[in-house]
């Protein structure tokens, strides 16, 4: 059974009382909220995900919720918690769904050493993975959205998830996670992109979330072997410029660019090294996601041998 | 300069490094640059071409070596045989690199 499949009232019923078994690439979250803005997000932005039997195993077990007190009904807030225990400060109340999004994040970067964590966008053509490592701010989400709906498909907009014994990527597709004028940017370019409502004054600014496409979804279960690695920086008004970036500079922004690499060891580094031989390395500058769309698809046609 | 700790500047023809333990090092090498990780301090550093070089020198098998020894090892074996000297210049960038491994703790001074 997948989100679509399960009624508005049955939804918020889970929410409300047993929780959730939402599916996500390889994790199964058990969410609980009576919040209207966090079922209506999960019902929009995760309308091909599988949903769980009600006592199955589930990674995180976590909760968007307004804080008790008397400051939820003069300055309503809302609170993310894991295993119970509030995790962040309370945010907004209009901040449900996505700090809903910020803390399934956390759990996973946080969690999950099973996998070697990237902070990255990673998207797939023909079984190869291009992985676009930067940090917030760089343009990597609004590439990652064009990318997107321009025949690449969504592994994930911000956690790439190496399997260190395999070196395979595998796929976690959530909602794209867009800010400030990235947003009129996406929603100019790809008109088919389902958006959540834009939510002011987070601690990124203006927010908003964008669907994933549904093949996307459907395929998580197919992970990508290394392809590219690509550092993206957006520059307001330059022509794109694609340009080969030496394999060992790639492999220190990863280093940087990692959650857990630390955790990892030595494993940590072979599975990286392993990432950057198989990939090919540059760093790219754009304003337009018309001229990058474009310059990542002939980039994508020069690679097409069969694995 | 107090106490007896040495620095490149006062680094002699007779004082030797010795690389950490190997077994704590990893290494790749792309192009003309390095990556290494040193287990010990859980760090990952780039290196340039000529100090990959010196690393490797090390890595070699060596378990001491001055840093004439290191000059001709990572990067003129004929002139290890010939015993001919370094220049100023190269003496002074061979100083750079040692002190830079050193500074990384891949390298200390041997006490040999």
């Amino acid at each position: 059974m997948i989100v679509a499949d399960v009624t508005p009232r049955d939804l918020r019923r889970q929410l409300r009382g047993p929780g959730l078994r939402l599916r996500t690439g390889p994790f199964v979250t058990k969410i609980r909220s009576r919040l209207c803005a966090v079922a209506d997000g999960i019902t929009l932005h995760y309308a091909a995900h599988a949903v769980e039997d009600d006592g199955g195993f589930a990674d995180f077990h976590v909760s968007v919720e307004r804080p008790r007190g008397l400051r939820r009904w003069l300055s309503p807030q809302v609170e993310f918690r894991f295993d119970g225990n509030p995790t962040f400060a309370p945010l907004p109340g209009d901040q449900g769904f996505p700090m809903l999004e910020w803390g399934l994040n956390w759990c996973v970067s946080s969690y999950c050493h099973q996998f070697l964590i990237v902070h990255a966008a990673v998207l797939e053509r023909e079984g190869r993975a291009l992985v676009l490592a930067a940090p917030s701010g760089s343009g990597k989400s609004t590439l990652c959205a064009g990318l997107a709906f321009r025949g690449w498909r969504l592994l994930s907009d911000e956690l790439a998830l190496i399997e260190v014994a395999s070196g395979q990527i595998i796929a976690l597709p959530r909602p794209i996670s867009l800010k400030n004028q990235s947003i009129d940017v996406v929603r100019a370019f790809a008109s088919q992109a389902v958006f959540g409502p834009v939510v002011h004054e987070t601690m990124k600014g203006s927010v908003a979330h964008v669907r994933p496409p549904f093949d996307a979804v459907l395929r998580a279960a197919e992970p990508a072997v290394p392809g590219w690695v690509v550092l993206p920086r957006f520059a307001a008004g330059a022509d794109a410029r694609l340009e080969p970036l030496p394999k060992a500079r790639a492999f220190m922004c990863l280093v940087d660019n990692a959650f857990n690499y630390h955790v990892q060891g030595r494993d940590g580094f072979h599975a990286l090294a392993r990432l950057i031989d198989g990939s090919d390395c540059y760093g790219f500058s754009y304003s337009r996601l018309d001229d990058a769309a474009e310059i990542f698809e002939s980039l994508a046609e020069r690679k097409s041998d069969p694995l | 300069m107090t106490g007896s700790v040495k620095t490149e500047e006062d680094a002699g023809p007779t004082d030797c490094w010795q690389i950490c333990p190997r077994e704590l090092i990893d290494w790749r090498e792309w192009g003309d640059e390095f990556v290494v990780r040193m287990a010990g301090r859980a760090e990952t550093h780039l290196l340039s071409a000529a100090a990959g070089s010196v690393l490797l020198a090390f890595l070699d098998g060596y378990t001491s070596m001055s840093i004439d020894s290191l000059f001709a090892r990572a990067f003129d074996e004929a002139q290890a045989e010939s015993k001919s000297a370094m220049s100023i210049g190269e003496r002074a960038a061979m100083q750079a690199i040692i002190a830079e491994l050193e500074r990384l703790g891949l390298v200390a001074r041997s006490t040999a």
